[in-house]
């Protein structure tokens, strides 16, 4: 693994900046799950934001690590993103049969 | 009939095993195992198998789906963080061209990604099944969105003919 103080001044302001951008969809998802009026819409909140978020924050941390580790995060966000699509789905269907059902 | 069930539930073991050791560093097997018979039996019971792909439709749908990510990521991040936040949430159905089952599963779960679409559940009708979506806003475009994710759907699965129809 190679380390922080090996990278060029560009990959470091890369990274940072990717850094940066995924904690900001994390942010943007959590104040849409305060502010979205209902629990449908805040699923859209989690679901899209919070999957770039990550990727976002995957791509940031790819500077620092190896080929292998790369493959591994990869693997992590693909994983997250199609749990965090299922789940999402599920959990909309869940609601919506409970909503019907009052 | 009995050779594609081995066939699929071989892959899906695999699969999930290369999971486990690279994720774990090849640790914990003695956990992977109940796990996998889990697997297994849902495998069985849900008749799930892996999509038959065109290969040479997949960078243009990799391209199409992660160009979605980010523009429906910028959509619901925008709603969140701006002053004066307008909703018009509502439910909407889309009738489904897809033909077969697994394909239309596929389609209602990648919806979620869509910009300001998600979706509940697959309603069956006698004619042509459709999609029960919830959308953040009923008065934009999000028709031309799930039916573009469809097409590239038709295009990338075996299963599927390019214009949405069974083979």
């Amino acid at each position: 693994m190679s380390g922080a103080n090996e990278l060029s001044i560009l990959s470091i302001i890369i990274s940072s900046l990717l850094l940066g951008i995924g904690l900001l969809f994390f942010i943007a998802g959590s104040m849409g799950m305060l502010r979205f009026p209902d629990s449908y819409s805040r699923l859209h909140a989690v679901t899209k934001a919070d999957s770039l978020g990550l990727g976002s924050v995957v791509c940031g941390l790819m500077f620092y690590s190896n080929w292998w580790q790369n493959l591994l995060m990869l693997v992590v966000w693909l994983l997250v993103l199609a749990s965090g699509t299922v789940s999402c789905q599920l959990l909309a269907r869940f609601c919506k049969a409970k909503q019907d059902q009052l | 009939m009995l050779f594609r069930r081995l066939a699929a539930m071989s892959v899906f073991s695999l699969l999930a095993a290369l999971c486990w050791a690279a994720l774990t560093e090849n640790q914990g097997w003695w956990f992977f195992l109940p796990l996998w018979g889990l697997l297994l039996i849902w495998q069985h019971f849900a008749n799930l198998t892996l999509p038959g792909l065109r290969l040479h439709a997949v960078p243009g749908f990799m391209l199409f789906f992660v160009r979605q990510i980010v523009l429906g990521a910028f959509d619901v991040g925008w709603r969140a963080l701006r002053p004066f936040p307008e909703f018009s949430p509502d439910w909407q159905r889309y009738p489904v061209s897809l033909s077969e089952p697994s394909s239309q599963r596929l389609l209602a779960s990648l919806v979620s990604v869509l910009p300001g679409t998600c979706s509940a559940q697959i309603e069956s009708q006698p004619t042509q099944n459709q999609l029960l979506l919830h959308v953040l806003d009923q008065h934009a475009d999000w028709r031309s969105g799930v039916a573009a994710l469809e097409l590239q759907l038709a295009r990338l699965l075996k299963s599927e003919s390019p214009a949405g129809s069974k083979v």
